[in-house]
């Protein structure tokens, strides 16, 4: 069942705590069974525990996620001629409809405890499930009998008329969103699933659908092992009493056995104390998050990276260090403390820094902030005329005509000797640099002119000619 | 200096302007300062330490390259001449042709035809009705009365081989 998604600034996925991007594709659509649907064009992200299509025109909109526990298998179809590569997942049976269906108990003959008749069950063709109380098996008139036992009408009339808050029990009208008693969204869940049907198909139009496909493989294996080691770990099947009274070949075997159990329970914990370390040092970050200071927080490195890895293809590498440089300027709020200008090279150095590891070549950085105007970020890259790349946010309003308001506006007393480009970088939060490149480009366009005087050039709107 | 314009106490006037179009507008705006102020002074040359280029309110002086740009820029338009060339120029506050159609309509208004006059007596002022020729850089005079002589409105009286007067016909 898909669900609608949260999205970050960026538009990407928001990513919930342990959760990591594992790989991502652009330009994908989305079939319902082989029939086309209204998820089009978008890009798709597979994370540890997700796979999330995030649309490109209406990201708000048509933005779903699918958990990867109810993907029951997978399929791949490779591109021809002039069909794109394409992966079939067929769905595990919608739990929401046996949730309303099945809704019975049966009574254990022996201990009389009243057990929950599993949700897949079905008549005749699955095995018999056993008491949870005593485990025996239960008997088929057992099942018969109390099984069949329907809600009452009455049960179905109040259902269907009105919806039970779970939270304070209050019976609220159907029509009703929130609790009337106590503001609990009642129907929220239901709203944000979004049925594909039972068969939905990737199409990758762009290619990369082979190295998603095996990312995904990947990923749903890892899935797959932590749950049985989670289960592994909450019944342990270690039994040394029925050991002690065996001989021969067998016990051998057993004691070799039990050795290597050992030698893992050792490793087990030698590990541990890494795994705490690891623990601590979310710890350590978030309480660095607490405390606001992020100047400490960019030297710690930020929690998720992309790298050339979980990103397959080329293109989608760049895209995707474009929104995250995207989410980092927005989360360090760097940028902002710059004026908004930063040169490429400090962008760089800084953005590097707070990676920490998996670094990224000068080229990368460049590809992607030069792609992020196009992805409809809120950065750009700009070239100055001495040829040096700044990184800004983008404003509506151009540079030039930023500093011709601000200039036209000043107290006559300065007006009369100009601005320096140290009073620029003082006004607008820029690096002198920038300053003095900003105040040339737009002396150049004509917008403002020169004083050039022995101690240093200074600007003034430009009274001469007015440019057209 | 009086009569200038506003513009004359904007100190980047005083410094040529990279934007190609703002420099051009400047140069014209110079031109015509120049033009006024030795039309006011009635002064026929200028040259690089000429008191106009300099506004001591501002302190803002033209540096000396950029008053041979504006030199060019005048020759280029016809409003000025070279007297030496990179050092001094002929500001034509009138140009020559229009002083000597001035000599030639002044000799048939006031029914000089025929009359003598020497060039001290053109450019001293006695001659009513010629305030043009007055002061005027023996330069210009030469070329006007070039112009007036390849017309034939006049002809040369020559003393130690020197023109010193003109007939009028």
């Amino acid at each position: 069942m898909w669900r609608r998604i949260s999205l970050t600034i960026s538009k990407t996925p928001t990513l919930q705590d342990n959760e990591k991007l594992r790989a991502s594709e652009q330009n994908v659509c989305l079939y319902k069974g082989n029939q086309g649907s209204k998820y089009k064009k978008g890009w798709i992200y597979l994370t540890d525990h997700r796979l999330c299509y995030v649309d490109d025109d209406r990201p708000e909109d048509y933005s779903i996620g699918l958990d990867l526990s109810q993907i029951e298998s997978t399929e791949y179809t490779a591109k021809f001629v002039r069909s794109s590569g394409k992966i079939t997942l067929a769905l595990r049976h919608d739990q929401a409809v046996e949730e309303a269906t099945v809704d019975s108990t049966w009574v254990c003959p022996i201990c009389t405890f009243s057990n929950q008749l599993s949700k897949g069950f079905v008549f005749g063709r699955s095995a018999l499930p056993t008491c949870l109380n005593c485990g025996v098996l239960a008997s088929l008139e057992a099942i018969q009998a109390s099984s069949i036992s329907q809600p009452s009408p009455a049960a179905i009339d109040s259902q269907s008329k009105e919806t039970v808050c779970p939270r304070c029990t209050f019976s609220n009208h159907p029509s009703l969103v929130e609790c009337e008693m106590c503001g609990f969204l009642l129907k929220a869940k239901t709203e944000t699933k979004v049925s594909l049907g039972e068969t939905v198909k990737l199409s990758f139009r762009s290619g990369g659908s082979r190295q998603f496909y095996g990312k995904l493989g990947e990923v749903l294996e890892e899935s797959k092992e932590t749950i049985a080691q989670t289960s592994k770990t909450s019944t342990p099947v270690l039994d040394t009493d029925t050991m002690a009274i065996k001989f021969g070949i067998h016990s051998i075997e057993e004691a070799a056995n039990s050795k290597h159990v050992k030698g893992d329970a050792v490793m087990v914990e030698a590990f541990a104390d890494l795994r705490a370390l690891m623990s601590r040092a979310e710890e350590v970050i978030k309480l660095v998050e607490a405390y606001g200071n992020s100047d400490l927080a960019i030297s710690l490195g930020i929690g998720t990276s992309i790298s050339r890895e979980t990103a397959s293809g080329k293109k989608t590498f760049y895209h995707q260090l474009a929104r995250e440089l995207t989410d980092f300027f927005d989360s360090s709020k760097i940028l902002s403390k710059e004026g908004g200008a930063m040169t490429l090279h400090d962008v760089y150095a800084v953005y590097n820094r707070s990676r920490g590891i998996e670094l990224v070549s000068p080229h990368d950085l460049r590809t992607a902030v030069e792609l992020a105007d196009d992805l409809g970020l809120p950065i750009r890259l700009r070239k100055l005329h001495s040829g040096v790349f700044i990184v800004e946010e983008k404003l509506y309003i151009p540079t030039h005509e930023r500093l011709v308001q601000w200039m036209s506006r000043l107290e006559p007393w300065q007006a009369d000797t100009g601005v320096s480009a140290q009073d620029v970088s003082n006004h607008f939060g820029w690096s002198i640099y920038i300053a003095t490149e900003e105040l040339e480009s737009a002396d150049l366009k004509g917008h403002l002119c020169r004083d050039e005087q022995p101690q240093a050039v200074r600007y003034f709107v430009n009274q001469i000619c007015v440019p057209v | 200096m009086q009569g200038t314009p506003a513009i004359y106490e904007f100190p980047p006037f005083f410094t040529k302007q990279i934007n190609e179009q703002t420099w051009a507008a400047q140069k014209s705006n110079w031109e015509k300062i120049c033009l006024n102020y030795c039309k006011g002074i009635n002064q026929w040359t200028l040259n690089k330490n000429s008191p106009v280029f300099t506004n001591s309110r501002i302190q803002r002086t033209l540096p000396a390259p950029v008053i041979l740009e504006l030199f060019n820029h005048m020759v280029e338009d016809g409003t000025a001449a070279w007297k030496i060339p990179n050092e001094e120029v002929y500001v034509y506050i009138k140009s020559p042709h229009l002083l000597a159609s001035e000599l030639v309509s002044w000799t048939e208004a006031t029914g000089h035809s025929g009359a003598v006059i020497t060039l001290f007596e053109l450019t001293n002022g006695d001659l009513s009705g010629l305030s043009s020729f007055e002061s005027l850089d023996p330069g210009i005079l030469s070329q006007v009365l070039e112009i007036v002589f390849k017309q034939g409105n006049a002809t040369e009286m020559r003393e130690d081989g020197e023109v010193v007067g003109l007939k009028l016909k």
